[in-house]
């Protein structure tokens, strides 16, 4: 009996022993594909090496690869490197020809012509014609079927073909922050089937897209920039959370990562280099100003006293945010006016306010937050500690992205929340929502002098009135203490170190472009 | 044949009635399809347009008709996220899903069922040897399986370089990468599963091994081997079968977390995925899918035991 069993024994633990040794040998075939070569003395200066190909790991599924119908900033951000407008964003911020090679606007504003570049082609091989160009601004302008897919272009009243390279825009009502917006995909007339496989002009050409797993895209071999890409293909994997994405990152299945909080910024920065750029977004705890205690203008300018950008910028951004007071970013160099002095932490004095407006010992409050976004989630873990001091309890409620777009953000059944507002170039598309009757209104902020200067502003044609008007508008949300405006957070991303030549751009996109390998 | 019948009329009416709760449950909870789609740029106009072309304008009772009509065709519509049939990205990720839990079922088997003999057949039950197995087995199935596969990612893919995490390749491209890459999410889901299936072995073949058919084997000159695979391996199995049921299910309803952990594109992350954005098509099929699996296996089950014990019989045959 004690002999079988031990037979037994040994003959199981053999056969196990075996299988996994089979199975793990099976699986270490093929871990040295891309591993080879991995010097860490690569300075960025390095000669270009033109192909190879990169994956980029990114966090959400894409919403739509239509780039007219696209509205998530992580779609917007991959379709970048697809199409092209008639103009668009270069890296420091400026808008520059692309699909046309020049532009013109009317004194009056009201005219803007473009000129075609010669040569652009589509995916598909076509050339780019006049009649492409017409299309494609009237789909966004909803004079084909009447549903505007971009509200900035419904301002337009026409789009005439003046010639085969040349074609007028013409506006019901002037508007010159129009051109930041033209940046809207050229696409080709008539083509329906953007969704599946989309065709546009950009520097790279859709392969594949493969719901849960990515989106695979290639060098468009007649981009009209000479020697641009230098990838030959480029995935865009969808993480399924930034957590899987670090284990990705550092076990070389991806290449690139944006988004990254500050602490995965450091762990990861033996291994990656890592770039900070600003990116356009206005991070704040939004009070709602139609809600009690916030309707009370000294209880939102107390809770200003009672918090530290610095300190939740030194907890949350690593020291590499750029503190606001008021809802435009030093991106936006022309217009932004820094107010982030203007409360500075001031416990005696929040206490002061609180007490005159009938809270001397303070009140309870919620914020919500949706809790997908842990950036958002810390900050206001942050900000209910600061808030402690001055009287005031508050508690979070995390709650679903889909839920927080419901109902705080169109139903505005909110007292608080912290949320990044994305920026564009365009100056008034962050700052122009806080009108009174602004349908994006959420926190219900309500001033006739904004008004006012609101209303004047977009139809400003002169540059400098244009300029003072925008200043005073970040200046009526400061002295009337809106909301809470925070930072402008850090984008941080881990390039992997054989990649040179990443562009950090003033707004939410990642140029693959300009990434080359230097060996 | 009567039999027979009457499960699938069972089956019928219970698809019938999780599905009318589904769909009226994606009523009810907070979020709203077209605004997750517009996001922070929506203005009531496009709102408007886009609940017109998707239909959401009807009346709830009036919609929970049509989607019934098309269902029963076998149509589940399109899915809203990625604009193609919700039929045929089930099909695409169907294969990945039941991939892996075939995989981690040949893994359970394997691994559990010499274990838990061996245990079983451990000289003293509750004698030191025993005691100690025990409280192994026990701290194996309290790992989370999400936990043990962040371990494993973490020792196999990062620091021993085993296998590149997240390098999930798609079966339609690479048939051997895909089941090379498939074989670690296998394993562990396999390994808390296995301490389960190995416990409850041990202790249905220590059970069935003090019956008296056993002594009256022995007495009647019966090797060990031949007592333990003859009558006490056979008979001990069926409450075994019953458990590994509800594994399988488990399994083939989509791993949720290990899929999750180790990117693999499979049913769970789908369904995840399609609740969180509201993409109901999409979560309305999976949830039908993982009920048809739960009662398809229920059925085979019930199967396998007049298979292994002739004794239970269905009477009405």
């Amino acid at each position: 009996m004690k002999k079988a069993n031990f037979n037994l024994k040994k003959s199981l633990l053999m056969l196990i022993t075996l299988t996994l040794t089979v199975a793990l040998c099976a699986c270490a075939g093929d871990k040295n594909n891309d591993n080879e070569g991995t010097s860490s003395d690569v300075t960025s200066q390095a000669e270009p090496v033109y192909g190879g190909s990169v994956v980029v790991g990114v966090q959400q599924e894409f919403d739509s690869l239509d780039p007219h119908l696209a509205t998530a900033a992580g779609t917007k951000e991959v379709l970048f490197n697809i199409f092209e407008g008639l103009v668009k964003a270069d890296a420091d911020g400026n808008v520059v020809p692309a699909v046309a090679s020049k532009y013109e606007i009317s004194d009056d504003f009201l005219t803007y012509t473009f000129t075609l570049r010669d040569g652009v082609k589509f995916h598909n091989g076509n050339a780019v014609t006049a009649e492409d160009v017409k299309y494609s601004l009237e789909r966004c302008a909803g004079i084909l079927d009447g549903t505007p897919l971009i509200k900035a272009l419904s301002v337009i009243k026409e789009v005439n073909i003046v010639d085969q390279s040349t074609v007028d825009v013409v506006l019901k009502q002037p508007d010159t922050e129009l051109i930041s917006y033209l940046t809207a995909a050229i696409i080709p007339a008539g083509y329906d089937e953007q969704a599946t496989a989309p065709v546009g002009t950009g520097p790279f050409k859709f392969v594949s897209y493969t719901p849960q797993e990515g989106l695979v895209v290639e060098k468009n071999e007649d981009y009209y920039v000479e020697g641009i890409p230098y990838l030959d293909e480029v995935t865009f994997k969808i993480c399924s959370d930034s957590d899987a994405a670090m284990l990705e990152l550092k076990g070389g299945t991806i290449d690139v990562f944006s988004h990254l909080t500050s602490e995965q910024a450091n762990e990861l920065s033996t291994d990656f280099n890592i770039e900070s750029n600003g990116q356009n977004l206005v991070q704040g705890l939004f009070l709602n100003n139609a809600e009690a205690p916030f309707d009370n203008e000294d209880v939102r300018k107390a809770v200003n006293y009672a918090i530290s950008n610095e300190e939740i910028i030194s907890f949350v951004s690593g020291d590499e945010g750029y503190a606001l007071g008021s809802c435009m970013t030093p991106g936006l160099s022309d217009y932004y006016e820094d107010l982030s002095d203007a409360y500075k932490q001031d416990i005696g004095k929040a206490k002061e306010l609180l007490a005159k407006a009938g809270y001397p010992d303070g009140f309870d409050m919620t914020i919500t937050v949706p809790a997908s976004y842990q950036f958002h989630m810390d900050t206001a873990q942050i900000i209910v500690e600061q808030l402690k001091a001055v009287g005031i309890n508050a508690t979070i409620e995390p709650i679903e992205w889909s839920a927080w777009l419901s109902d705080v953000y169109t139903d505005r059944k909110f007292q608080s929340t912290v949320i990044g507002l994305a920026g564009q170039l365009a100056p008034g598309y962050l700052i122009a929502r806080f009108e009174t009757n602004a349908h994006n209104n959420f926190i219900n902020f309500s001033d006739a002098e904004f008004d006012e200067v609101c209303a004047k502003v977009s139809t400003t044609t002169d540059q400098k009135v244009k300029i003072e008007n925008y200043k005073r508008m970040q200046e009526i949300l400061s002295e009337k203490a809106a909301s809470v405006f925070i930072q402008d957070p850090p984008l941080l991303v881990a390039i992997n170190k054989k990649l040179a030549g990443y562009k950090a751009y003033p707004i939410y996109v990642t140029d693959m472009a300009s990434l080359y390998f230097t060996e | 044949m009567k039999f027979y019948l009457k499960k699938i009329f069972t089956l019928i009416i219970t698809l019938f009635i999780i599905s009318g709760i589904t769909f009226f449950v994606f009523e009810i909870i907070p979020g709203d399809r077209v605004l997750n789609v517009l996001g922070t740029d929506a203005t009531p106009e496009m709102v408007e347009a886009m609940r017109e072309e998707l239909g959401l304008n009807r009346p709830v009772t009036v919609r929970y008709a049509d989607w019934l009509k098309d269902a029963v065709k076998g149509d589940f519509g399109t899915s809203y996220n990625y604009s193609v049939e919700v039929s045929s990205l089930l099909k695409d990720k169907l294969p990945v899903t039941l991939t892996l839990a075939a995989m981690s079922l040949i893994l359970i088997i394997f691994i559990s069922f010499p274990l838990g003999i061996l245990w079983a057949s451990v000289k003293k039950p509750g004698g030191r040897k025993d005691t100690i197995v025990g409280i192994l087995s026990q701290i194996i199935m309290s790992i989370p399986s999400f936990f043990l596969g962040i371990i494993i990612i973490w020792v196999l893919g990062i620091i021993l370089k085993v296998f590149a995490p997240g390098g999930y390749i798609s079966y339609s491209k690479d048939m051997t990468g895909f089941i090379k890459y498939m074989f670690f999410p296998a394993v562990t889901i396999a390994i808390s599963k296995s301490a389960q299936v190995v416990r409850f072995l041990r202790n249905s073949l220590i059970k069935e091994k003090k019956a008296d058919y056993v002594r009256t084997a022995y007495s009647k000159g019966a090797t060990p081997k031949k007592v333990m695979y003859g009558h006490v391996l056979r008979n001990g199995m069926i409450p075994v079968v019953t458990f590994l049921g509800t594994i399988v299910a488990d399994v083939m309803a989509g791993s949720i977390v290990v899929e999750q952990v180790y990117s693999v594109p499979g049913i769970g992350r789908l369904l995840i995925t399609s609740i969180s954005t509201r993409d109901f098509p999409v979560v309305q099929a999976i949830i039908l899918y993982i009920v048809f699996i739960i009662i398809i296996v229920n059925f085979v089950v019930d199967m396998l035991y007049q298979l292994l014990d002739p004794r239970i019989s269905q009477g009405h045959r």
